[in-house]
């Protein structure tokens, strides 16, 4: 098991892998050719940072910006503004030939293991492809290591699977194919964009647990995008809740879910059923509405339109992040000081 | 007396391979005012026992027999045209497995509320559109709704103005194929306060299809847990939730992560069987960390081991 870090200590940077400050993403939209372009501002102010060996959890509803955030922290999208410093070392602008030594280092893997295979190559050649991209041009060395990687991640023996075609796989064994290369290149980092969410029930524990083994045994640094609140509880350290674009809440796992503090934290807990008979005999409290439109938000708290707490300031100052207790903070009018 | 029931129910279909056995034997029933969730692996026969109760089945069905009885009368026996003119839709609808995304785009959504209603009931343009304001705010969406097109609407919107087309003409049984699998937490859980308050309101049963146990303990009064074709298990909500027996099922249940209950998930380890040729003896027994030497020779039959719960296991 990797021991966790206490709280962030102020200049206690070395153990931080990934820094996010300020961060936008923006994309224009025109409605006319005329017209001046309007933003979906998908990411929208976001800072947080990232310990080695931790996985954060970064959750929220639909459209919320969390692939965007998680895309754009792996430079899949260059920032609007703001910085992404990863090791170090700021990757905000570098070009696509100064990000390589990045690539190899910082991985994704995807919601949907049936479209981010491709499908006319067999599984060797899916892991083979990602060893010769990054200049491993020894031939057995390849095939030693795409064995290998195969194995660690169960899909043994790994000779009955590098003939296969994504087609003749099942969607959990897919989904270890993904993995497998994502990991092939033993990288530092991965974003899991909702590895499990296209699983039946009864295999995603299975690959969870499998992404987790990697993050104790080769202490890889994970942001678990979900919108799964129950499995941030068994499989991530911390929890990011992203809003309309923006963080609204960060912590740790457990003081999150057994105490949250936002309004929008609050409701999102409350509206995930357990498995009790005693369900069907009550309502759910539930803010009412959906998630605002994000070229226009409503001014002030994001969440201000849904939010049975809210106080006037809310409709008209956004507020910010700030740290209510040591390593939680939260963005909410309700708790500033 | 049952509201439904359904007995020794099978379909297969023709496939390249051979018969795929999609239902196998399937009993059960339901009360008036029950709702029965059907749960399961993808695969494992939800909506082909959902469409077979309506008896929409595909061309290439192989064999398809069994007992429905809707208030004691036999839904086989029934000509199409009687099954159309008194039942489908007036006694029992379905909300079908995507839905909302099959909504026709270029259709304003009060005009495809509106539209069965005008065709086969003959109700006039007007006393149409008089029903679908009824029904627009009996599935809490505003008037205006109805003239909207699809697009225009979100997820959650469209699924209220799906299910209002389920209500139209007040069935008894409203069968709910994952009504709520493409929508967010906060949204779906406003769908099952609006899907209580139907059922507590008008006294509906449903049968509500998912993959997903937590969701289905938010509706369900019954539970039956179907593998490979077959119900393995079938009991009240309470029993099947707190005390399963069959081991697919405890294996289901501790599969899930629960968010206030300390239990960390388990899984199952190896994959659903494969209908065409399926394993001899217990469909499960090959996943199975409980089985018995005759579990992989025999199938198992559904036993009553309390009242209303049976399994089909040979432990018990
Ligand atoms: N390339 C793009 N161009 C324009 N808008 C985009 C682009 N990518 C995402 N968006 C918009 O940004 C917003 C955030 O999308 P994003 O996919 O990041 O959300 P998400 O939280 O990952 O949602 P989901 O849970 O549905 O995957 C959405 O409104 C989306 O339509
Ligand atoms: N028209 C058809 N022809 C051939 N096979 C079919 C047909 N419809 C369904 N099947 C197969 O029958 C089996 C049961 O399918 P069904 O759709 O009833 O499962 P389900 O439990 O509803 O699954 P899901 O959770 O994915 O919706 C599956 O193996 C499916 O591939
Ligand atoms: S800032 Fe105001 S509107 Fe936003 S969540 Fe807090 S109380 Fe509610
Ligand atoms: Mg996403
Ligand atoms: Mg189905």
């Amino acid at each position: 098991m990797v021991v966790l870090g206490d709280e962030d200590m102020p200049g206690d940077n070395e153990n931080i892998i990934l820094e996010v400050k300020d961060l936008k993403m923006w994309f224009p939209v025109r409605k006319g050719l005329l017209s001046k372009p309007e933003y979906v501002k998908a990411v929208n102010n976001v800072s947080f940072s990232i310990k080695k060996g931790e996985t954060l959890a970064l959750v929220g509803e639909s459209g919320s910006g969390k692939t965007t955030l998680g895309k754009t922290v792996l430079r899949l999208y260059e920032p609007s503004e703001g910085s992404i410093i990863f090791d170090g070392k700021d990757i905000s602008h570098l070009t696509e030939k100064e990000l390589r030594w990045f690539r190899k280092r910082a991985q994704m893997i995807y919601q949907d293991p049936y479209e981010s295979l491709n499908p006319y190559y067999k599984v060797y050649d899916i892991l083979d492809e990602v060893l010769i991209s990054n200049g491993i041009t020894d031939k057995e060395e390849r095939s030693e290591r795409i064995l290998s990687v195969l194995d660690r991640v169960g899909l043994t023996p790994p000779s009955e699977y590098i003939k296969k075609y994504p087609h003749m796989l099942s969607g959990g064994q897919r989904q270890r194919v993904a993995i497998a290369r994502a990991i092939i290149l033993n990288p530092d980092f991965i974003v899991a964009d909702e590895p499990v969410s296209m699983l039946d029930a009864s295999i995603r524990a299975q690959i969870l647990y499998l992404l987790r083994e990697f993050r104790e045994s080769y202490g890889i640094t994970l942001l678990y995008i979900t919108h799964d609140l129950a499995t941030t509880k068994y499989f991530s350290d911390r929890i990011a809740v992203m809003y309309a674009g923006r963080l609204i809440e960060v912590g740790k796992t457990r003081e999150i879910l057994g105490n949250p503090f936002h309004p929008y934290t609050q409701a999102l807990i409350e509206a995930v059923p357990d498995p009790d008979p005693q369900n069907r005999l009550k309502l759910r409290g539930t803010p009412p509405g959906e998630p605002p439109n994000l070229i226009n938000p409503p001014p002030g708290c994001p969440f201000n339109p849904r939010c049975p707490k809210k106080l006037d300031i809310c409709e008209k100052e956004v507020p910010e992040l700030i740290e209510v207790s040591p390593g939680r903070k939260v963005a909410c009018h309700l708790y500033r000081t | 007396m049952e509201l439904l029931r359904v007995a020794s129910l099978s379909l297969s279909y023709k496939t390249r391979k051979g018969p795929l056995k999609a239902v196998n034997n399937v009993s059960f029933s339901i009360k008036k005012g029950e709702t029965l969730a059907l749960v399961g692996e993808s695969g494992s026969g939800k909506t082909s026992t959902a469409t077979a109760i309506l008896r929409i089945v595909p061309r290439n069905v192989h064999e398809f027999k069994g007992i429905i009885e809707l208030e004691g009368v036999n839904l086989m026996k029934l000509s199409e045209d009687e099954l159309r003119r008194n039942i489908r839709w007036k006694k029992i609808s379905m909300v079908f497995q995507g839905a909302m995304e099959a909504l026709n785009p270029l259709m304003k959504v009060g005009d495809q509320i509106a539209e069965p209603l005008i065709i086969h009931q003959g109700y006039h343009k007007e006393e149409a559109m008089e029903r679908v304001k009824e029904l627009l705010r009996m599935v809490g969406l505003p008037e205006y709704v109805a003239e909207r097109y699809p697009h225009e609407l979100s997820g959650g919107m469209k699924q209220r103005a799906v299910i209002s087309m389920a209500l139209a003409l007040q069935p008894i049984i409203v069968i709910l194929d994952e009504p709520t699998s493409a929508l967010d937490v906060i949204t779906q859980a406003n769908l099952m306060n609006l899907l209580k308050e139907l059922k507590w309101k008008l006294g509906i049963s449903y049968i509500f299809i998912t993959h997903d146990l937590p969701l289905a303990s938010e509706l369900a009064d019954k539970v039956a847990v179907m593998y490979a074709g077959r119900i393995v298990e079938i009991g009240p909500a309470e029993q099947i939730y707190l005390d399963p027996k069959h081991p697919y099922t405890k294996k289901l249940i501790f599969s899930v992560p629960a968010l206030r209950m300390e239990r960390a998930p388990m899984f199952i380890p190896g994959e659903p069987p494969n209908l065409i040729n399926p394993p001899p003896g217990c469909p499960f027994s090959p996943r199975c960390d409980e089985k018995i030497e005759i579990c992989e020779k025999e199938v198992p039959t559904l036993k009553e081991i309390d009242p209303e719960h049976m399994v089909a296991c040979w432990l018990y």
